[in-house]
């Protein structure tokens, strides 16, 4: 399966919801988008290894708007 | 030399603030929300947790809503300026700052904006009816001190925000004497925008500040580089990127942050009663010298740590000068706070303003006195 990272709107964003991940039991960590498009994103991405829908749900209940999701390849 | 000008800065500044100041030019030296590598994000993390911490001492509406500014006065202006559109009307009070003031008398020169001032009195009820009376169909918003810088008035902001909003006003507070002296909660007291000063109750160094908020829709003062949306030329519209264009003065939240955490350590109901018992002591002794005059109502219970005193009719500056060359260092004149000398009758002299700090000890209280006693004395007036 490939990696996944959740894109969103700032890098404080990203840092928010890497906490509340973190704090609700997901392993995420925040690293660099690395095929961001032009128009998007803080350029960075929230890498959540055993993402699951839930972990969006989490993430719109404490106001963090997600942006899209990024296929992390073979960079981490 | 002894220092109670602790309303201008603070100063000393904790050995905890001076070695994260330090430690930033080391160990969080990389550029924040630019890069991806590890030293990037360590930056980042540190700033983060900064925005944090602010959020949670003020209460406020969330660490994205927590932005990094140079000092009070550029928060004041991105928020005011960020706001404010064509025929607002504002209400501001009697003792704003010209932080305040500026901004908004250079729109209304402009004929963007019209503004009104409500006179702050002794009395919080006359207080209250002033600040109503002073609204327009057309105010949008008030913005109100949340302690005199030059007479220590604690406003009653919570009265006050809901008076606002019952009216449709938003209601922001200049934090610049009040951040880290006495609470301040925006969301129990109905605060909508709070601005700070880093280096005054907060403890930390010179030359940051911060803007906290709602989700309001602030038009960016200035425009540039956030590290994101980078092929968007219209400034990105998340916050606090927003408001945040450049690079960030990192060794300057690495000494706010570790002030702050000296504030919440001590307590800020304990900073405010040790310095209120050394103004209290302060005032008690200046009461005892024949032509002093000091400026606080008897009535009044609660005032903010500093005290505002003249010495008959010789000027503010003179007499700060004056206890300078004994090594005494307090300011004189005005305070940059025009229209507050003008409604309190102290605009010929302004006043001589004495600010200390928890650390202000009783020696340096006696010698203080003795001083002014002196003066008082010997000068021919």
């Amino acid at each position: 399966m490939s990696k996944k990272g959740i894109k969103v709107g700032s890098l404080t964003y990203a840092m928010k919801g890497r906490d509340i991940l973190y704090k609700n039991g997901y392993k995420a960590y925040l690293t660099r988008n690395p095929h961001p498009f032009e128009d998007e994103g803080c350029g960075y991405v929230i890498y959540v290894s055993n993402i699951d829908k839930k972990c969006f749900d989490i993430l719109k209940r404490n106001g963090i708007t997600v942006k899209g999701v990024v296929d992390m390849g073979d960079v981490l | 030399m002894i220092y109670l000008d602790n309303a201008a800065t603070s100063y000393p500044k904790p050995i905890s603030v001076i070695n994260a100041v330090k430690n930033a030019m080391v160990c969080y030296g990389a550029n924040p929300g630019r890069s991806g590598h590890d030293f990037s994000v360590k930056t980042a993390n540190v700033v983060y947790e900064t925005r944090s911490a602010l959020n949670d001492f003020f209460n406020g509406y969330g660490a994205e809503y927590v932005s990094f500014t140079q000092n009070c006065t550029q928060a004041l202006n991105t928020a005011v300026k960020g706001f404010l559109k064509k025929g607002d009307h504002i209400v501001i009070s009697s003792l704003e700052h010209n932080s305040v003031v500026r901004p908004l008398e250079t729109l209304k020169v402009q004929g963007i904006i019209d503004y009104s001032v409500f006179d702050v009195v002794s009395e919080k009820e006359i207080t209250i009816e002033n600040f109503k009376t002073a609204f327009t169909p057309e105010t949008r918003l008030c913005v109100v001190t949340s302690v005199s810088n030059v007479f220590g008035d604690i406003l009653p902001l919570k009265e006050l925000s809901e008076i606002a909003h019952s009216k449709g006003a938003l209601f922001f507070v200049d934090g610049a004497q009040g951040a880290g002296v006495i609470p301040l909660d925006m969301k129990k007291q109905g605060i909508d925008c709070l601005c700070v000063p880093g280096h005054k109750g907060l403890m930390g160094p010179m030359g940051i500040g911060a803007l906290l908020h709602k989700n309001i829709d602030f038009e960016p003062l200035v425009c540039g580089g956030t590290g994101s949306e980078s092929f968007n030329l219209i400034q990105p519209r998340d916050y606090p990127e927003r408001l945040e264009s450049g690079t960030l003065n990192v060794p300057g939240i690495c000494g706010l942050k570790q002030g702050l955490k000296l504030v919440e350590t001590k307590g800020t109901e304990n900073i405010f009663k040790t310095e209120t018992e050394i103004c209290d002591e302060i005032a008690f002794g200046l009461e005892q010298i024949e032509k002093v005059t000091i400026y606080r109502n008897k009535f009044v219970k609660r005032y903010a740590p500093l005290i505002s005193f003249n010495v008959k009719n010789l000027h503010s500056e003179t007499v700060a000068a004056m206890l300078n060359k004994s090594g005494i260092a307090v300011r004189g004149g005005y305070h940059c706070a025009p229209i507050a000398h003008i409604t309190r009758g102290t605009k010929t002299t302004g006043t001589v303003r004495i600010s200390p700090s928890f650390s202000t000890c009783k020696k340096d209280i006696n010698i203080l006195l003795n001083l002014v006693r002196k003066i008082a004395i010997k000068e021919n007036i």
